[in-house]
């Protein structure tokens, strides 16, 4: 509807009860899809919540007894760790609560120098960064450009109130998942060839310790992992029903709720996933761009979040548990509008999850992320860029879905991402 | 910096100063025609776009001729002006540097020209490895150009190898430091006068308009380059001052602004709101200003058009730090630039209302 023609009103003005009920169907409609929107987001950090449990689980198991056994368990408990984690990610753009939380359990990239031992090509020294090389695990002050820390005592406040983004620095990831990765996997020495980090378990070994102050490794991933629960909890109690994150998004109205939706679809997709977590890494064909980087994960994390994605627009979500959540959802609306927009942006959220599968089906080949983006492999170039192709496309159907529910005045401001001047629509 | 979602709601507009504009703005301006946004694209095209990327192609080859006549003799004097070209060369990118979209954006040649920034020193590291395998005599041709990262094939890279003193040390020990240098330069040249010949070709989709064609309308080939208006402002704001700058005068860290190596951190954001004023109100017939006023929205065209020349101004007024470091007076005054661009901002997000544009999705939505 993109006018309001002068027969209309005036008929909406002559059947004032017809019209009221009209208007208050519309109205019931979009607030059942909030209410649901928020259900699932309710859902999904209570699984991711309960995935971090799980994780602890296996961390406290596994220093009780380091084996290469009790690494490989922790290590699949982390990996199913994400896939609830990475399911919550369209709600992070939009929701104000959600995104200036965010960092403090997926934050990425990181200058992992910054928490332990790395390989000598890691160097010693960056532009942007002083404690590119700090290693707290092997240092029990940090003395640095005349700031002095006492990291004594490795705790998870001295992991989240201090050591996290130090100097201001954003690379200065102390906590969260990919910290912990980083600490359960360590660095990926292969390049762009197959395999991912082979942290040994004698690591952690209080009796054959290899590369050094274990105790205080072993402190680290404590204080990481607990930290990890503390900041999902939160988290997960925001979006319970009458939640600080549902206030602030009931407050927006339902139109606002609605392009809430939207934002964070369209935002996860182009500048987010498409442009920094996934074009960069082809043009630079480094490693170093790739999400997760020291377990190869890497297209699980992208596979999720295009279910994130699709999740909130189709309203279902499938619970770690396999019970399967389904409601009012933002598709049925945008179908009332329009048939063809939703057709069409249905089968766009399709097709980038048959691409992302593409990704992951030749993860299990031993063809991880790492390995597609490499310099001059011609296939597995393609595979990434056909990633890119998809997830460009589906945000011009989020951008029709926002103009059919005319939503269109409602306008999104972005942030250092992709950063000028380099475009993801390129080649 | 995190993402903001904002409604333009008159909250909004009143936080940002500029309610009064679109009330002054009649509620039912005509819509501008098809013929007007045709006008507008092609004063954009032939006006700034492609006589700004000539200049690039001309300072493109200029520099290979500079850096070539340097290896050479490898004297002072050839160094120094090599250097100064570079400065030259760099300007005329920064003239162009917002355009994203068209042959710019074929082949990654946006990021092949520049990649920045290099938050992971990604230049600093390819740029080492591949001075490492000087002993197997590479061949920088073709090929090896196809193959290597955005980082080490644009001007970044030739900025890192004539001006940093660390790298450049190996100038005479490393017999693959001038061919790299000079193949870099001659790759951008190319790279540069592809971007020409294919606009000449690219205007073809500016005469034809249809459901299969790039364009389906005048109107959404104009979308593409009212973006490169508006976009760039926030993102000169964010990325070049305000992650630079830090939140105090104890957190400024200079290294993390565009070209520092080079000292051409401020000429840059002088030379882009230069570009970007020309690109708003400095084309004739039918620029952004004109058809604002078209639109009723004469009063916010002044006032845009007033912001930009005050930021021109205040920019003059700005030095270099001096050894990475600035002086209170002179964060203040750069602090204060980044908050006009923030208006600026805001007053161009809110043109796209009487103009009745949808911009879309914004490539630094996201984190």
């Amino acid at each position: 509807m993109k006018s309001f023609p002068a027969l209309a009103l005036s008929a909406a003005i002559g059947f004032a009860s017809l019209s009221t009920g009209a208007f208050a169907a519309q109205e019931t409609a979009a607030a059942s899809v909030l209410k649901h929107y928020g259900d699932i987001a309710q859902a999904t950090f209570e699984d991711s919540l309960s995935a971090a449990k799980n994780l602890q689980t296996s961390i406290n198991a596994f220093l009780a007894t380091p084996t290469e056994a009790t690494l490989a368990a922790a290590k699949k408990s982390w990996i199913a760790a994400r896939v609830p984690y990475q399911q919550t990610e369209a709600y992070r753009f939009g929701n104000a609560i959600v995104d200036e939380w965010e960092g403090k359990v997926n934050a990425w990239p990181l200058d992992e120098g910054l928490i332990d031992y790395v390989d000598t090509n890691y160097g010693t020294q960056s532009d942007e960064n002083p404690y590119y090389a700090a290693n707290v695990i092997a240092n029990k002050t940090l003395n640095i450009g005349g700031v002095k820390v006492d990291a004594s005592k490795i705790t998870p406040a001295l992991l989240g109130e201090t050591l996290q983004e130090i100097d201001e620095v954003e690379s200065n990831v102390a906590t969260g998942y990919h910290a912990i990765e980083f600490l359960l996997w360590g660095q990926d020495l292969n390049g762009t060839e197959k395999g991912a980090g082979k942290r040994a378990a004698t690591d952690y070994s209080l009796t054959d310790c290899t590369n050094g102050n274990c105790d205080r490794r072993r402190d680290y991933l404590s204080a990481a992992t607990s930290l990890l629960i503390t900041d999902l909890a939160e988290m997960t109690a925001n979006w319970q029903p009458n939640g600080a994150a549902r206030k602030e998004l009931a407050e927006k109205g339902d139109k606002g709720g609605l392009a809430t939706i939207l934002t964070g679809m369209g935002s996860l997709s182009y500048g987010e996933l498409a442009g920094e977590r996934i074009k960069l890494g082809l043009i630079v064909h480094d490693p170093e761009e790739e999400h997760d980087c020291f377990s190869d994960n890497t297209h699980f994390s992208h596979f999720y979040d295009a279910m994130s994605i699709k999740n909130v627009y189709t309203g279902e979500y499938r619970r770690v548990d396999g019970t399967l959540l389904k409601g009012p959802s933002l598709s049925a609306l945008v179908a009332g509008k329009s048939a063809d927009v939703d057709a069409k942006l249905n089968a766009q959220l399709m097709a980038t999850q048959g691409f992302m599968q593409v990704m992951v089906d030749e993860a299990a080949k031993g063809n991880t992320f790492d390995v597609l983006i490499g310099s001059g492999n011609k296939l597995g170039n393609a595979i990434v860029q056909d990633v890119v192709d998809a997830l460009t496309v589906q945000t011009k159907g989020i951008e029709a879905a926002i103009n059919a529910l005319e939503l269109d005045k409602i306008e999104l401001e972005g942030s250092d991402s992709l950063d000028n001047p380099a475009s993801i629509t390129a080649g | 910096m995190k993402t903001i979602f904002k409604m333009v709601n008159k909250q909004l507009l009143i936080a940002s100063g500029c309610l009064v504009y679109l009330v002054a703005s009649p509620v039912n301006a005509s819509q501008l025609s098809e013929q007007r946004w045709q006008e507008f694209n092609l004063a954009a095209v032939q006006q700034h776009i492609i006589p700004n990327y000539q200049t690039l192609v001309e300072q493109s080859n200029l520099l290979v001729t500079s850096v070539s006549a340097f290896c050479e003799d490898r004297s002072e004097q050839r160094l120094n002006a090599a250097k100064s070209q570079f400065k030259q060369t760099q300007q005329a990118w920064q003239n162009i540097q917002h355009i994203q979209f068209g042959p710019v954006t074929m082949l990654m040649r946006n990021f092949s020209l520049q990649y920045w920034p290099d938050k992971k020193n990604l230049g600093g590291r390819q740029l080492n490895a591949l001075l490492k395998q000087a002993g197997d005599a590479p061949q920088y041709d073709n090929e090896f150009f196809n193959r290597a990262s955005v980082a080490v094939k644009g001007y970044p890279a030739i900025e890192r190898l004539l001006f940093e003193a660390k790298l450049f040390a190996q100038l005479d020990s490393n017999p693959s430091y001038c061919p790299l240098l000079t193949a870099i330069t001659e790759h951008i040249a190319s790279n540069t006068q592809s971007i020409v010949t294919e606009w000449h070709a690219e205007l073809a989709n500016y005469h034809h308009y249809a459901e299969d064609a790039l364009y389906q309308s005048p109107r959404e080939a104009a979308t593409e380059i009212l973006k490169t208006l508006v976009e760039p402002i926030e993102a000169i704001s964010d990325g070049k001052i305000a992650a630079p700058l830090g939140k105090t005068l104890a957190k400024m860290r200079w290294r993390k602004s565009e070209s520092w190596r080079s000292k051409q951190s401020i000429e840059n954001i002088r030379t882009n709101l230069k570009s970007l004023q020309h690109l708003f109100s400095g084309v004739s017939g039918a620029s952004t200003k004109q058809l604002l006023i078209e639109s009723g929205a004469g009063e916010l065209a002044a006032e845009i058009d007033r912001q930009f020349s005050q930021i021109n101004a205040a920019l003059q007024q700005i030095a270099a730090p001096v050894a990475m470091q600035y002086q209170q007076r002179q964060f203040a005054q750069l602090s204060s630039v980044q908050q006009q661009l923030k208006q600026l901002s805001d007053n161009l997000l809110a043109s796209m209302q009487p103009l009745q544009i949808k911009l879309g999705f914004n490539r630094r939505d996201g984190d």
